[in-house]
């Protein structure tokens, strides 16, 4: 294990207590109640949630012209705690106090299914151009999220990448095919976790995490200890903007990985001194839950 | 076996003047037969070369007595080369020199020790570079024909699965064969030889191999005997293409490597029957030495430049000698610039003081050219295989040490039989046999199969087509502290044809 692959495990892990750490210090907007028995109305604006004196700390949820709308408090009816109601803007004022922000509808508790396809651009751009005839090429997988919140999320994905193309011999630095075929498959699975920036509509999001490649390359002609089959651990970071709309939410993610020391030992890889099977991938998730 | 030039100027002037009798006697005999032959082609064999290659035969010499290659530094004129030729004592005039490439020939009937014109021309200002045009040989041991076809050196290469990725090579890819020869024309010529009593007329009947379809056979030629069809008239060629070429799954004798590719002959080499036939023309009565005979550079280099010229992807030389020539590098150089590979016999000559072989020497220092030596079946170096550090691939040779003629390397060429020197007086070269060769000449022409079969896969590049062989071979013995991953024994190893044609994946 060299001195970089060190390094990024270091970051990996570090950037996950990050988001951990950060989620739990992380402020939220709050208002004073300035009018005693202020009327805390639900959303048909017929029904009070909750009657609240003066002093009381609400948490807001979002704005409607001249209206908050709020956390009920637990205290008034722990029947009604943790709903939504609605509270006139002059009986409150804006509290200056950092307190635990209250969760958004994308930084609460839920959980999401998507399917994610993109681009990958190899590590070992050379050997795979040698093979492939190009160093990049289309991945797609899936996957579930769970957002626990705060803010934080983890998820398990699986990606899929797999091209033909023909054996070849590299000789100072050129790359002469042989017309014989060659076929490689990666599969990656991925557990991930991260921390979600809380907005409405448009939620940054970034992690880091560990995983499994699956490595498989078949040939023509080869007899079954020619072709390869391993498995290597992988580590990346990833970062994306997601955006919702309602239940379903796409997103667009970034996401850097390394697979050291699983290649470089013979073929192409060897000619060019290649050994890291990671990349850097740009992908499209579409995910499906709350 | 190896003899080196002799230096002292008394042993060279005794010699010189030895040859040239021998040749004023042979002349005067070449005009009193000439109306009882006439050649049906123009003869490139002379009675003086044919003469000149006995002289050597019987003094083990390394060199064509009385010729020089010689190379005029860029820009000399006719009238400088014509001042650096009047430092022979022959004075030869610039217009009646053979010209090979930007080398010419020159003979001279006065000097027959080629060392003395080297040495007479390099010492003239207009002069590049002068050197003998040195005699190299076939590298073969060639043993009776028997009836066992036992190709285990097929075997050994994993042939038929070689096969199952590309199978016989490319029908548009042509080899050439720069040897004694692959006959490409079946009738008979009438030649004049000795009897044992008495010059006799004979009609000798010539055939293409059965194991070629003639349509394999292209652009021939003939650099050393005649302008007419390439005959071989020793076998080694046939036996060489067989290796490389012989047809395969016709049910018949053997298969050969590269079985579906164009053959190109180009005869650059002569022996024992060539000779008596020129020398019976000029008159000599009687046998001329059995080992007569031989391949000179001046040849050797129009064939390689010839093969190169007319198409060849893959070169074979099974022939080398002790000398160095600069003329044969160059050629060498010229054909791989065109996009040409080249095979070449290690040399056999490991137990006669394992002298360095030329031209397989220079396969080290040129990429696209392999020097490559012979493994029995054992795959343990053969006992006569040549080693040094230029060696660079090791392929079935054959060794009648592991197991007599069985351990050798079959192959279909002409019947041995029909054409001894020793037994017969009328020879034949139409009917072919399954006849066992051992030698680094057995091996080569495995290596420039494989390389047929890798250029079929679409690597043209013959310095790619070494890498592969190189990089895929199967190491024998161990590396050499001095040469990482090769040996002087068996470079590389042995050759992986298999391998070669799958060639490397992104990880392994």
């Amino acid at each position: 294990m060299n001195t970089i692959h060190r390094t990024f495990i270091r970051i990996a892990w570090i950037s996950c207590a990050i988001v951990v750490s950060a989620a739990a210090a992380r402020a939220e907007t709050q208002v004073r109640v300035t009018v005693d028995r202020s009327t805390i109305w639900t959303a048909d604006f017929q029904t009070p949630a909750a009657v609240v004196d003066s002093g009381t700390m609400l948490t807001v949820v979002a704005e409607r012209k001249d209206w908050y709308e709020v956390l009920v408090p637990e205290t008034t009816d722990p029947a009604r705690a943790a709903q939504h109601g609605f509270i006139f803007k002059s009986f409150v004022t804006k509290s200056t106090v950092a307190a635990p922000r209250a969760e958004t509808d994308s930084s609460r508790f839920g959980v999401a299914g998507f399917a994610q396809f993109g681009y990958s651009r190899f590590a070992a751009q050379n050997s795979f151009q040698a093979i492939l005839g190009h160093p990049d090429g289309g991945i797609y997988g899936g996957g579930g999220e769970m957002r626990l919140g705060r803010g934080l999320f983890i998820s398990a994905s699986v990606d899929r990448f797999e091209q033909t193309g023909q054996r070849a011999i590299v000789a100072d630095g050129q790359v002469f095919n042989v017309a014989v075929s060659d076929t490689i498959a990666l599969t990656a699975l991925a557990g991930t976790a991260g921390w979600r920036f809380a907005n409405e509509h448009v939620t940054p999001y970034f992690g880091g995490g560990l995983g499994q490649l699956h490595y498989r390359e078949t040939s023509g002609f080869a007899d079954p200890g020619e072709d390869v089959d391993s498995r290597f651990r992988s580590y990346h970071v990833l970062g994306g903007v997601e955006v919702r709309n309602g239940w379903v939410a796409t997103a667009f993610e970034a996401e850097y990985s390394r697979v050291p020391d699983a290649i470089g030992f013979g073929g192409a890889s060897a000619a060019f001194h290649e050994s890291d099977l990671g990349g850097v991938v740009g992908r499209v998730k579409v995910l499906v839950g709350r | 076996m190896k003899v080196r030039r002799p230096s002292a100027a008394i042993a060279a002037t005794a010699f010189a003047a030895g040859a040239s009798l021998l040749i004023v006697a042979s002349s005067r005999s070449i005009s009193a037969q000439a109306e009882s032959w006439t050649p049906p082609h123009r003869m490139l064999l002379t009675p003086e070369r044919a003469l000149a290659m006995i002289v050597a035969s019987d003094r083990h010499l390394e060199y064509v007595p009385g010729e020089v290659l010689v190379r005029f530094r860029p820009g000399v004129s006719v009238a400088g080369q014509q001042r650096a030729l009047t430092a022979l004592r022959s004075r030869p005039a610039p217009a009646g020199l053979r010209w090979i490439g930007d080398t010419a020939l020159v003979t001279d009937p006065v000097e027959r020790d080629a060392t003395i014109l080297a040495v007479q021309l390099n010492a003239q200002p207009e002069v590049a570079e002068a050197e003998p045009n040195y005699l190299y040989r076939i590298s073969n041991t060639p043993n009776d024909p028997g009836f066992m076809q036992r190709q285990w050196n097929l075997a050994a290469l994993d042939m038929p699965r070689a096969w199952d990725i590309n199978p016989g090579a490319s029908d548009n890819l042509t080899v050439a064969v720069v040897d004694t020869g692959i006959t490409a024309v079946t009738r008979s010529y009438s030649f004049l030889t000795w009897n044992g009593r008495t010059t006799q007329q004979v009609s000798v009947p010539y055939g293409i191999s059965p194991d070629f379809s003639a349509a394999r056979l292209v652009t021939p030629r003939d650099f050393v005997f005649w302008d007419g069809p390439v005959l071989d008239m020793h076998g080694h060629g046939t036996h060489v293409a067989s290796t490389i070429g012989e047809d395969t799954n016709n049910s018949l004798a053997e298969a050969g490597i590269a079985y579906r590719v164009k053959l190109m002959p180009v005869k650059v080499c002569v022996g024992f029957w060539e000779v008596q036939f020129v020398m019976t023309a000029t008159g000599y009565r009687g046998f001329v030495p059995t080992d007569s005979g031989g391949c000179a550079t001046s040849e050797i280099v129009e064939g390689i430049r010839y093969a190169a010229d007319n198409g060849a992807k893959v070169i074979n030389l099974s022939l080398g000698g002790p000398e160095p020539s600069a003329t044969l590098r160059d050629a060498l150089n010229y054909a791989v610039g065109k996009g040409a590979f080249i095979a070449i016999a290690m040399g056999n000559e490991y137990e006669d003081g394992n002298p360095t072989e030329y031209p397989a020497a220079y396969a080290a220092e040129i990429d696209g050219v392999m020097s490559v030596g012979a493994v029995g079946p054992s795959l343990k170096r053969a006992y006569y295989s040549s080693t040094g550090p230029h060696i660079e691939i090791s392929a079935p040779g054959g060794n009648d040490r592991e197991g007599g003629a069985t351990a050798m390397i079959w192959q279909a060429t002409i019947l041995r039989a029909d054409s001894s020197p020793v037994t017969v007086l009328s020879p034949r070269f139409d009917r072919y046999a399954e006849s066992a060769f051992e030698g680094t000449s057995m091996a080569s022409p495995h290596v420039a199969g494989v390389a047929a079969l890798i250029m079929s896969q679409g690597v043209t590049s013959p310095a790619v087509v070494e890498a592969l062989i190189t990089k895929t071979a199967l190491p024998l013995g161990a590396p050499d502290a001095d040469t990482p991953g090769r040996n002087r024994e068996y470079g590389y190893g042995l050759v992986q044809p298999r391998a070669a044609l799958r060639g490397f994946g992104l990880a392994k």
